[in-house]
Parts: C-alpha cells; sequence; structure tokens
C-alpha cells in the first residue's frame, strides 16, 4: 500500500470540500507471549492497520475511523467526516497548523532511539524464553512463594504516518517491549502477590529475567501479611512504584485545556511556588529511547521538554495547538493519539520527577517512625483536575529508627498535592525511564495516614 | 487525561469507573427475565466451509478446539463542553479474531478483516501454541443458531440521526446549568454503539447476535463562595435510543448538579474506622471486593482468595450475591456471551455461604464445573476471559431509616467513584463521590475526598444489616480488557471499615 497515496486521496477530498484536516495512518504488529508454571500459556499476534480522519469545515469537526484503509474505504470515511462536521458547533481556535518537518515521509524514530528492527527478526522463542526464566527465578527465589500468576513478553512494531491540508507529511516508527512478571507468596492462609515490569523501545534494554524475577520475588515475600498501622500523621517514603501516581494528578491538573478553561486548581497560579526547592517535575516528548518518546505529537507538533513544576515553582503547561492558541502561548507537541481510532487529546510522554543524589535507603534510614509506600491501589479514583486533594490506598512497609520493620497493606494516604509537593525533602538517585511515568525514591514530612 | 483509556499496567488492571444508575430492581426477578423477538441479523460474508478451512487451520497443531469471533461496531461519540459540540464521531470496527485451544493454552489472533486468507493466516499464527500430532481433521457440520432474546430494543443506533443526538446532549446542559447559578462547567461524552458479532467453533457451533449500547456521562463542576463541588450522571443501558426517551437527559443533568452543589458545603472526610451505611447502588463494593475474587481464572491458578473455599462461610448469613448476564435493558446484559453461551443466573454466594465461581470454556473444563456464561470479551482484538456480567448483592428486609438511626457515629456513602481491589489478598479501595457522617444516628454534613479502604473477605462477615431497595451502578470493569458491567446492592450497613480521609479530628 502506498500511504503516501492513501493521505493525498483523502486530503484531496477535504480540500475539494473547502475543508481543512488531517489523516493520521497507522499500521502496528503486535505479539504477546505468556508463560505459567514454566509452560508456553497463550501467545496472541495481530496486525493492525487503520485511518482516523479529522474534517474542519467552517469551524466544526467531524472524525471518522476505519480499518477500511483501501482507496474506496479512505474516500468514504472522508465524506463521513466532512457529513458529520456539519452537527458540530464552529469554533475559531480549531486549527490545522502549517506544515513543519521533514515532508520526504523519512523515519523520524529511528533517531529518537524508538525503533529496533532487530526485535521483530527475534526467535518466538527467545521471547518466550525470558519469560520462563524470569518466572522460574521469581518462583525460586523463597520457599514461601507457591503460586503464580506467570510471566509475559508483549511486543508492538508500529509506524504512522500523519498529513494535512497544509502539505505535512511525516512518518515515524516505533518499536515497543513490555515484559512483567507475577507471582504469590503464602503463609498463614494468606496470600500476597510481588510483581515487576518494564518497558523498552530496544531488544538490548530489557532488563534481564533475573533482575525482574528478583523484584517481584521479592515484593511478594516482603509484603506478605500486611496489615494496617494506626491511623496518624506520618513521614511516607514513596519508592519509584507508588511515586509516579502523584505526578498524574500535577500533570492532570497543568494540562493546557484544563487551565485555559479554569477548570484546574492551578488556573492562574503559573511561578508560585508550590514545592520545595529540590521539585522539578519534567515532561520530556524527545527524551531519548524513552517509552512515551514520538518525534511529533497527533497534530504534527514537534514534541519537546518542559518544566511542568521548576525548583517547587509552577513553571508551565502540556497545551495543544487550542490550548495554547486560548492561554497566549505555544503547543507543547502535548496532542497525543492513543491510536488512529482516537482524537488527538493533551496528555503527557515521558513524565518524571527530576532524581537527587541520594541512595533510596539513605532515605528511608532518616525516617523515625513512618511509613514507606511500596503501591497504590485506586489512586485513580480521584483525579480530578478541579480540586488538588489526593486520596489513595496504599501498601509497603512500615519504618521503626530508620529500618523496615514489617508489611503495612489496607491504609489510605490522603493530602493534597500542595501537601506533598511542599514537604518533599529527599529526593533519591533511583530513577530509570522503565515506564512512561516515574519518580526517583522521595520522601514527604508527614501525610495524613489512616489505618486503624 | 481519560481513566478509562488510560493502558493500565496488567497486574493493577481490576479497577472500575463508572457511575450511579437509577434503575431500581423490584422484589422478584422474574420482570426482568422476559425474552422476546428476534430482531433480523445480517449475516457475515462468510461460508460453512470457509469457516471450517480456518477452524481447521487454527487446529493443525494440535489443538483440540478452535473459534472464530466476527464483529462490526458501529461507534458513534458526541461531546459537549461549555455548551458546545466539540465533536462528532464515528468510527467503524470489523474485523475477526481467532483462537486455538489446547486445554489451560490459548492461541489467539486477529484480523482487520474478513477475507478468508487473512483469516487463515491468523488461524495458522493461533495453532502455534499447540504442537501435537494431528489425525485428519474432519469436517464440521455447523448448527446454526439464534440466542433466545432477552435484550429487546426498539430504536437502533444506526438509525438515529445526528441531530437527535446533538439534541440529547444539549438537553442535559440546560437542565444541569438551570438547577442552580453556581453551577459552572458541565461536560458531557456521549458513546453509542451497534454491535453485530458471530461465534463460531469447531464444536459446530455457529451463533450471532446484535446488541445496541449507550453511555452518556455528565459531569458538572459548582462553584460558590470560593469552594467548588463535583457531581456526575449516567446513562446507560442496553437498550436503543429508547432509553433517551421522556425526560431522561434531564433527570440525567439534575443528578449531576445536585450532587455538585452538595460537594460545595462538604467538608474533609473523617479518618479511621468507623459503620458505614451504604446507600442501594453501592455494589461496586461486592464487585469489588467478591465479584473479581469469584472469576473463575484466578481460582484455577489458585491466587484467588476464595480459591478451594466453595462451601464454606464466606460473608454474613444476610449477603448473598448473584452475577446474571441475562437481566433484560442492564448494561453488562448479553444474548449469549462471546463463546455461545447463554447467560444465566450463577449464585455465588447463598446466605453466607460460598456456592461456585464464575466460568468460561478454559476455567470450566479446568475447575470441571459447567460454563456459567462469563466468557466475556472487549471486541475480536482479544480473547475471551472470565468476567462479571450485572453482579448484585440479593436484597433483605431491614429498615433503611432504622439502619442509620441505629448507627450511633459513622458514615452514610450514596454515591461511590471507582474501585480496584488484588485479587490475592482480597485487598480493595473505592472512592466515595457523595457521603455525609452520620452523627447520633442522624444524617449530617456532607464530606469529601476519602477512600474507602477493606478487605473483601473481612467486609462480607461485616455485613449487619440489608435494606429492601436494590439498585443498580453502570460502570465499565478492567481486567486488561474494558468490558461495560453493573453492579447492584440495596442499602446495607457494613459495622466497620477503614475511610481514609483527610481530616485527623
Amino acid at each position: 500500500m502506498d500511504q503516501r497515496h492513501v493521505l493525498h486521496d483523502v486530503l484531496q477530498k477535504l480540500r475539494d470540500a473547502g475543508a481543512q484536516g488531517d489523516a493520521y495512518l497507522q499500521e502496528s504488529r503486535t505479539l504477546e507471549v505468556a508463560v505459567r508454571e514454566g509452560k508456553l500459556e497463550e501467545i496472541q499476534q495481530a496486525g493492525i492497520r487503520g485511518l482516523g480522519i479529522r474534517a474542519i469545515r467552517d469551524g466544526k469537526l467531524g472524525f471518522v475511523h476505519t480499518s477500511d484503509v483501501g482507496e474506496e474505504g479512505a474516500k468514504h470515511a472522508a465524506e463521513k467526516a466532512l457529513d458529520l462536521a456539519r452537527f458540530a458547533t464552529p469554533r475559531e481556535d480549531l486549527l490545522i497548523p502549517e506544515a513543519t518537518g521533514p515532508t520526504d515521509g523519512r523515519d523520524e524514530g529511528e533517531p529518537l532511539g524508538i525503533y529496533d528492527p532487530s526485535i521483530a527478526e527475534r526467535p518466538i522463542h527467545e521471547k518466550e524464553d525470558w519469560a520462563r526464566s524470569a518466572e522460574s527465578i521469581a518462583r525460586a527465589h523463597d520457599e514461601r512463594i507457591t503460586k503464580t500468576e506467570g510471566a509475559f513478553y508483549s511486543e508492538a512494531i508500529s509506524s504512522v504516518w500523519l498529513a494535512n491540508t497544509k502539505g505535512l507529511f511525516r512518518h515515524y516508527r516505533g518499536s515497543q517491549v513490555e515484559v512483567g512478571v507475577e507471582v504469590v507468596a503464602s503463609a498463614n492462609d494468606e496470600l500476597q502477590i510481588g510483581d515487576a515490569s518494564a518497558k523498552s523501545r530496544s531488544w538490548d534494554g530489557i532488563p534481564p529475567a533475573g533482575e525482574l524475577g528478583r523484584k517481584a520475588g521479592d515484593r511478594a515475600v516482603k509484603l506478605l501479611g500486611g496489615r494496617p498501622v494506626p491511623s496518624g500523621r506520618y513521614p511516607v517514603v514513596f519508592s519509584p512504584e507508588a511515586g509516579w501516581t502523584v505526578l498524574v494528578y500535577v500533570a492532570n491538573a497543568l494540562q493546557g485545556d484544563h487551565l485555559s478553561k479554569k477548570r484546574s486548581w492551578l488556573s492562574g497560579r503559573m511561578g508560585e511556588t508550590i514545592g520545595t526547592g529540590i521539585v522539578t517535575i519534567r515532561d520530556d516528548g524527545r527524551l531519548s529511547g524513552g517509552p512515551a518518546t514520538i518525534p511529533f505529537d497527533g497534530e504534527g507538533i514537534d514534541t519537546r521538554s518542559v518544566d511542568l513544576i521548576a525548583g517547587g515553582t509552577v513553571a508551565g503547561g502540556l497545551y495543544d495547538i487550542t490550548a495554547a492558541r486560548r492561554s497566549g502561548t505555544q503547543s507543547t507537541g502535548s496532542a497525543r493519539r492513543g491510536g488512529y481510532a482516537g482524537l488527538p487529546e493533551i496528555s503527557a510522554s515521558n513524565l518524571y520527577l527530576v532524581p537527587g543524589e541520594r541512595p533510596p535507603e539513605e532515605i528511608v534510614g532518616d525516617v523515625g517512625r513512618g511509613l514507606w509506600v511500596w503501591g497504590m491501589s485506586g489512586w485513580w479514583i480521584g483525579l480530578d483536575p478541579s480540586n488538588a486533594d489526593f486520596s489513595s490506598a496504599a501498601f509497603g512497609v512500615w519504618i521503626e529508627e530508620g529500618k523496615p520493620a514489617g508489611p503495612v497493606a489496607r491504609v489510605s494516604v490522603a493530602g493534597s498535592i500542595e501537601d506533598i509537593l511542599g514537604g518533599i525533602d529527599a529526593i533519591g538517585n533511583d530513577l530509570t525511564h522503565n515506564h512512561e511515568t516515574k519518580t526517583p525514591t522521595f520522601r514527604v514530612r508527614a501525610l495524613s495516614v489512616s489505618g486503624t | 487525561m481519560r481513566i478509562d483509556e488510560r493502558p493500565l499496567p496488567r497486574r493493577r488492571f481490576l479497577g472500575i469507573v463508572g457511575g450511579a444508575a437509577g434503575l431500581a430492581m423490584a422484589g422478584s426477578l422474574e420482570p426482568f427475565l422476559r425474552t422476546g423477538d428476534a430482531r433480523a441479523s445480517t449475516t457475515f460474508p462468510l461460508d460453512g466451509a470457509t469457516a471450517t478451512r480456518i477452524l481447521n487451520e487454527a487446529r493443525s497443531r494440535g489443538a483440540p478446539f478452535s473459534e472464530l469471533f466476527l464483529e462490526t461496531r458501529t461507534v458513534t461519540n458526541v461531546s459537549l463542553s461549555d455548551g458546545e459540540i466539540e465533536s462528532v464521531e464515528q468510527g467503524i470496527f470489523a474485523g475477526a479474531g481467532v483462537r486455538a485451544v489446547d486445554g489451560e493454552r490459548t492461541g489467539y489472533a486477529y484480523a482487520d478483516s474478513f477475507e478468508a486468507e487473512d483469516l487463515i493466516e491468523a488461524a495458522r499464527n493461533a495453532s502455534a501454541i499447540a504442537s501435537h500430532p494431528v489425525a485428519g481433521l474432519q469436517g464440521i457440520i455447523y448448527q446454526v443458531e439464534r440466542p433466545a432474546r432477552r435484550i429487546r430494543y426498539l430504536h437502533p443506533f444506526d438509525e438515529v440521526p445526528q441531530d437527535e443526538r446533538v439534541g440529547w446532549l444539549t438537553r442535559i446542559d440546560a437542565a444541569a446549568r438551570a438547577y442552580d447559578p453556581a453551577i459552572k462547567q458541565v461536560t458531557i461524552e456521549h458513546s453509542d454503539e451497534m454491535l453485530h458479532f458471530a461465534v463460531i467453533n469447531s464444536d459446530g457451533l455457529w451463533i450471532e447476535d446484535t446488541l445496541p449500547l449507550l453511555y452518556t456521562r455528565t459531569n458538572v463542576v459548582a462553584e460558590k463562595n470560593g469552594s467548588t463541588g463535583t457531581g456526575f450522571g449516567r446513562i446507560s443501558h442496553r437498550l436503543g435510543a429508547e432509553q433517551m426517551d421522556g425526560d431522561v437527559p434531564e433527570n440525567s443533568g439534575k443528578e449531576a448538579a445536585r450532587m455538585a452543589m452538595v460537594g460545595i458545603d462538604a467538608e474533609p472526610a473523617p479518618t479511621g474506622e468507623m459503620p458505614v451505611v451504604l446507600a442501594a447502588g453501592g455494589g461496586v463494593l461486592f464487585h469489588e471486593a467478591v465479584g473479581h475474587g469469584l472469576e473463575g481464572d484466578f481460582a484455577r491458578k489458585g491466587t484467588s482468595v476464595y480459591t478451594g473455599r466453595v462451601g464454606e462461610v464466606v460473608a454474613s448469613n444476610r449477603v448473598s450475591v448473584i452475577d446474571h448476564g441475562g437481566i433484560a435493558d442492564l448494561r453488562g446484559s448479553f444474548n449469549v456471551d462471546d463463546e455461545g453461551t447463554p447467560p444465566r443466573m450463577n449464585i455465588l454466594i447463598e446466605r453466607g455461604v460460598l456456592q461456585g465461581f464464575m466460568t468460561d470454556r478454559i476455567t470450566a473444563q479446568a475447575l470441571d464445573t459447567r460454563r456459567s456464561g462469563n466468557g466475556r470479551r472487549q471486541s475480536y482484538r482479544h480473547p475471551p476471559m472470565v468476567r462479571m456480567s450485572n453482579t448484585f448483592l440479593y436484597q433483605g428486609e431491614d429498615d433503611v431509616e432504622q439502619m442509620i438511626r441505629e448507627t450511633k457515629n459513622g458514615l452514610y456513602a450514596v454515591a461511590l467513584g471507582g474501585g480496584e481491589v488484588d485479587t490475592t489478598t482480597g485487598n480493595f479501595t473505592f472512592g466515595l463521590r457523595e457521603a455525609y457522617r452520620i452523627e447520633d444516628g442522624k444524617v449530617g454534613a456532607p464530606v469529601r475526598g476519602a477512600v474507602l479502604v477493606g478487605n473483601g473477605p473481612e467486609i462480607m462477615k461485616r455485613i449487619d444489616r440489608v435494606g429492601p431497595d436494590l439498585e443498580f451502578w453502570v460502570g465499565t470493569c478492567g481486567k486488561g480488557q474494558w468490558v461495560p458491567v453493573t453492579s447492584g446492592a440495596p442499602t446495607l450497613r457494613i459495622s466497620s471499615m477503614t475511610v481514609g480521609g483527610q481530616d485527623q479530628g
């Protein structure tokens, strides 16, 4: 299939109708291999191909997606998008950008370290071996590990083309591997899951099976038998497996659409200090080899790095073209598409808390009595840009005199995001970019913990 | 960022999002179990001989069972924000998935196509799960069936003009704004779909069905004297456009606005252990607390907290929990599940005693029990797995007002947000959208910003009152794949659970 030809025909249809718009074409191949109790339990494979068309006529937006990307199917979809646009409300701020970047259709993914052709060339048994080995190492980690949910390897190889009625024509390829393992420890009629997972753009970036296997096994055993602690205000240390949830709240409040419509508790608060001086939260859409790195966003704008919080001060937001225009600023390349079937929506990319210099053991070692959170549950329930409240169930390890003093479960941690960022007094050096949203270990002086 | 589209980490997938549906249920199940007319369904471009070639290709390396799932789904989305229709979207998903099953092992592949060569290639990929010698594969004689109709609808969405949808949204918006001048923002996301699917398998089953679904979510923010409150309304039934008849849109907008106004006056929620009275419709608690643990796949792996406990007392004797995919009109219903099994009433817990697990084909075989009609999938791009449908705690006889009067100090939870559970420990959490303090046996001030935290098996034993007023809550359940569900409960009381708020009072 000639992608340029398909996109050209679609855009011509839009132009002929006096409309503007863009067309987003995606082709992906996916593979997933799951192993349980040492045996191959599931293989899934698929090829996905689809087209999403945005048609804007008289400021009104219609959108159609289809998996029929043949000549007739694509033309029909373009007509449908034009028809649907009739029913939307006209908006002045709905714009298709001028063409930027290369227009020769070259792959812009490989220079950013997001495409590794060797992944597809590796035989399936090597991928199965990773999972089998991770599961077996996790199960052998401790004699209390008696059951397993198994281990998996999954990969997706994708190509994306985006073209618009103003001459934009851009393309990238990307590869993404995700691996993970989950085992269950048991004692005294209680069960506890322990899990570990990681993403990588390249084959060489996949962590050794033993590393994740031991981590999953260790978590299961150390969390086994967790109990609530008495309610109170305590220092709370967030591990990388828990701390990222706080960043989701910050990025949600700093989405340009929420800011420009005054829907965010941070609207109108640029330049205000809400965190301690060591807190810098960055969203870097071009991080080399980052799990969320792409060269251009769903509107065709170059991705970039933005400091949302810089040294404790509210420093920036995430904007698409529309929100940027409303706010009198520039798009940050944050209009991301979840795939061909979705409209571009403002979203963070590689979002992280800039690491400090302290080893995590030292940050825990400073705590007299407090909670070391290893994971959050239901953290997303209260996510709402209109208020700063954060509350989530948490599990982890109790700290007494700087030492781990037994597992904790069924407690909740609550506070405003300002309480959290304004209470961060230590940030670790253990940041890894193995998921889209990550923090190193960090500590908050005091937060409300509910238990017994 | 929309939670229901954020890719969830594989393990922490047992979340549910959604909201309250004001659908009351009468004293008996009978009125909901009617069956009805057979609406003619179109057929896919596939003949029996081609189906057999595909199914046999999937079995060519020794998998004893194979299955073909074909689907076309037309989805229309309309969104409204600040009184403006932001976009009108439409999409068609069309394709087929092929599954090869060898005991507890699954090979799955799909194509965005109905072309024979594409599906044979998918079948070849799926077949790789097995590696046994194969005797000659025979032809398959198909038994073409139509499912018994439990879901009757009048107005399919493919016949609804766009301006009718726009009309629903503007009416919701107007009703919410008219409720109070403090209502500052109204955003509405509407989605409806017509799903046509076929399940064809190597046992000779060939079954097709067509289902409508609508989901309209309204979020309202109220602001007064520097304080904000949020409220939501949901409309979702397994019905056609007739579910928007009358003043349904207006009522949904008003309800969202009412909740937002309550939020303005809310104080920080209390902290610690206390009795909780859960108003009717709080079924998400049981979806999380016991439902997931009773999905047979976790029992098959031995990783559910309920593994091997059939016949044991797992809840107070006031508690009976049922899952039933065939209750007419409910969002979680279907005429036949995605493996071709008819839904039925599955009593999971009866008067506190564990009766059994929900199953799909693979788990029914592994657990040596019958298929419960809970094999569901998000689309042809996903293999079926064990999923809840409409899960509810059966109603009791305790008086609701008395229940509150007898509670000295505690929490009255009226509307719940989403929830999440770890099926291995049974530890769960869910959010409060609308809740009040109970002080001296009376409903007091509204509270905000809290989650409820607990352990499923423990909480089930602490249910000491169950009212007569069963209501259902609509949601979308995530377990690596998303499926529409409801969860139901009458008003009930839990003698003690952890409320996680910010007020250390």
